[in-house]
């Protein structure tokens, strides 16, 4: 490539880089710097506290709380996202009457906001007058109470975080089964794999760009999780379903506790550098090229 | 290898946009304190400039000016600032932007503080003296400011005298009481004086089948609100105001006040699930007449209940005394309230503004369903029928500030809330250890954080 050439593409790639700097590298950098203060996230007046935010994370229940759910919802829905995502896709992509209407109805949930979706199954898991418990009534059983626990809670936001962000994982896998030819899966069969073999040996192996894409995605996605929560349980009972982001926010915005939600925050940047960087780095190992 | 450097960066760049959500609004820097400073400067002599235009003209036309006003008021009331916006518009010819923020009201203004960019005029909602202060014009000298009743002043007056916010309605706290259910249970609610009254009352609403209280531990008012009861007023068990107020209080005396939230609990006054529901879940229930009680309430939660179903009565009666003899209280809170932000290039416009407001709140006020503070409301709320009523039967009320925004330092309403959540789980000996200790910690924390601030 000639130089001319290699400076015209530097050049269309300065917006880009432009906008990373202006809103993940600035923001980063002064996350980074509020965290070494004391500060309620308004006033003028800011105390240097050196490391004592960072010191706080080891003896906060609340943050360590928080990271295990923020695992449990990454990884969590993560594998339940995957797992339905492509056993959606397999389904989909099989000839059948009705088959685009099916795909429009799984992808659907993707499309209503989490804060939304939220909301809506609120009014599911409610212990007085919820769905699901006037649901369970008609069959004499008594009313549960969901929400009561932070297991509960947590296994409740997952299941739905995973339902609603399958349809996403589904598209995914569905370009990818397309994109492999035929000729291999018929060669399969014809040197005598079952139906299973060649799906797994055959198939898995070829989607593995397809399932980095949506491992990585969802993971991220996961550890984010923040509208849901807000909405449903509203971190509760008693700031057991929070998830680190949710976590973030109301240590910034409700405690006033803005710098050291900045340290949060990084650590939370962290976590997920430390667990995505890896996963993708195997992930990419496992791809063939065909 | 560059491949591989593409991936991490990929991946450096979607875990860095994890932290944008506690990165923003975190702009505090000389520089805009400076600029500020420029600011305010300049705004000055060209307000002064305005201003002296305007009068020269004798008129109130400000044609051609803009200003900005932030509101976190919806439906009804919102309605009725609206047109109090618009009359000030066609009359003076200025330009009024309003920024809508609703439930992000709260956060929005915080990120706006940090900025030091704030609207010209914005509500203090309760906060013009601990949270706002700093950014507020000082309005004791504005024509109104005489006007404002007792209650306002109460509320909304610092210790030199100064006030920041034109209060039009006040909110009033108290214990919302739900007449249908009480009187089904065989109840009369105005004989209830102390909480050993109140209790009783609760066990015949629980034997007639209702939920005897709605409250919910998802607020830190659950936990709060009641406070002074045990702590602060006349007759009260402690008397630990001045201890409170200077930073010395031993909140040992706090587990009498636990240890009496704690037979809510065992007696079964309470919903099953009141660890996860919230208001809007608290005024459906009241207005399906499934419950009695909410204690330490404002009376807008007797007008949205009344509002789902206008088939029920409500009514209010004081806090309870908690001994014979002790002081039965409501607490007065802002509740519309305008202030001015301190460095607006248009004070002039803003001033007019809230005279503008003063003069023409009565719709505001009837909407809100709160109390009139200013002598041109001349409508009878909801919440100010409800107060009337509440005095024929409790001509003693004893009537003071919200209780946290009196003797707790900023920040606490949280700590509280956090609290509340923590009691609500677990009720034992060492869980009200637990909480009591986390209070303390925190309101030493945040004593000392307000000292500093002055």
């Amino acid at each position: 490539m000639d130089k001319r050439k290699k400076g015209i593409l530097l050049s269309l790639s300065i917006p880009a880089f432009l906008l990373i700097f202006i809103f993940m590298i600035v923001p980063l950098g002064n996350a980074l710097r509020v965290s070494f203060f004391k500060w309620n996230g308004f006033s003028q007046n800011m105390r240097f506290i050196g490391l004592e935010n960072y010191l706080s994370l080891f003896s906060d229940k609340v943050f360590w709380r928080s990271t295990a759910n923020t695992f449990v919802y990454g990884f969590g829905s993560t594998l339940l996202q995957n797992i339905f995502g492509l056993s959606a896709a397999l389904f989909v992509n099989k000839q059948f009457k009705g088959r685009n209407f099916v795909r429009l109805i799984l992808y659907m949930p993707i499309m209503i906001s989490g804060v939304i979706m939220g909301a809506i199954q609120y009014y599911i898991f409610s212990y007085d007058n919820g769905v699901l418990n006037n649901f369970l009534n008609l069959f004499g059983i008594e009313d549960i109470y969901w929400m009561k626990s932070g297991v509960g809670s947590v296994l409740i936001i997952t299941l739905i975080n995973s339902w609603q962000a399958m349809g996403f994982c589904m598209l995914i896998y569905l370009a990818g089964l397309q994109n492999i030819p035929k000729m291999y899966q018929e060669a399969a069969r014809l040197d005598g794999a079952s139906k299973w073999q060649a799906f797994f040996k055959v198939d898995i192996p070829l989607l593995m760009p397809a399932i980095t894409t949506a491992v990585i995605t969802n993971l991220i996605g996961g550890f984010k999780l923040y509208d849901i929560i807000v909405t449903l349980t509203n971190g509760g009972p008693n700031r057991k379903s929070l998830s680190l982001s949710y976590y973030i926010s109301l240590l910034y915005f409700n405690d006033e506790k803005a710098g050291y939600s900045s340290a949060v925050g990084i650590a939370l940047f962290v976590i997920i550098f430390i667990v995505a960087v890896p996963i993708n780095r195997y992930l990419r190992s496992k791809e063939v090229e065909f | 290898m560059k491949k591989k450097w593409a991936r991490t960066t990929a991946v450096f760049c979607l875990a860095v946009s994890s932290l944008m959500l506690s990165a923003c609004g975190s702009g505090t820097s000389a520089e805009t304190t400076a600029a500020a400073a420029d600011t305010e400067a300049s705004s000055g002599s060209e307000a002064a400039e305005e201003s002296s235009e305007g009068e020269a003209s004798g008129t109130t036309d400000f044609s051609g000016r803009e200003i900005e006003i932030a509101t976190y008021l919806t439906g009804d009331t919102l309605a009725a600032y609206k047109e109090v916006i618009a009359g000030f518009e066609s009359e003076t010819g200025v330009k009024v932007t309003l920024d809508e923020y609703g439930e992000d009201y709260e956060n929005t203004m915080k990120i706006r503080m940090a900025s030091n960019d704030l609207p010209d005029v914005f509500e203090t909602h309760g906060w013009s003296l601990i949270r706002y202060k700093e950014y507020l014009t000082d309005l004791s000298g504005e024509e109104w400011a005489d006007d404002l009743n007792d209650a306002a002043l109460g509320v909304i007056q610092d210790t030199d005298g100064k006030i920041y916010t034109l209060m039009t309605t006040g909110s009033c706290l108290g214990t919302a009481v739900n007449m249908d259910v009480c009187e089904a249970a065989g109840v009369d609610p105005w004989a209830i004086e102390t909480w050993d009254d109140f209790n009783e009352a609760c066990d015949k609403i629980k034997a007639a089948g209702y939920t005897p209280i709605a409250n919910y531990f998802t607020s830190a008012g659950a936990l709060a609100n009641a406070d002074g009861s045990w702590l602060s007023y006349e007759g009260a068990v402690y008397n630990d105001n001045e201890a409170i107020l200077n930073g010395t209080w031993d909140w040992a005396d706090f587990k009498t006040i636990l240890d009496y939230l704690q037979t809510w609990f065992d007696n079964g006054y309470l919903y099953e699930d009141c660890g996860t529901i919230g208001q809007t879940d608290a005024i459906e229930r009241c207005a399906r007449n499934e419950c009695a009680f909410i204690v330490g309430i404002g009376t807008s939660y007797q007008t949205a209940v009344v509002a789902l179903n206008p088939d029920v009565t409500m009514a209010m009666i004081p806090i309870c005394a908690s001994q014979e003899g002790g002081a039965r209280f409501c607490g007065i809170g802002e509740g519309a309230s305008f202030g001015i932000w301190k460095d607006t290039e248009e004070m002039d416009v803003c001033k007019a503004f809230l005279n503008y407001v003063a003069e023409n709140a009565d719709g505001i006020n009837a909407a809100a369903g709160e109390i009139s503070t200013l002598p041109s409301e001349t409508t009878k709320s909801y919440g100010m029928q409800m107060m009337e009523e509440m005095e024929s039967h409790y001509p003693d009320v004893f009537y003071d500030n919200l209780w946290d925004r009196k003797y707790m330092p900023a920040g606490m309403w949280s700590i509280f809330e956090v609290a509340a959540g923590m009691f609500c789980e677990d009720q034992s000996e060492e869980s009200k250890q637990e909480i009591i200790e986390y209070l303390r910690e925190n309101y030493q924390d945040l004593y000392a954080a307000a000292q500093e601030e002055g």
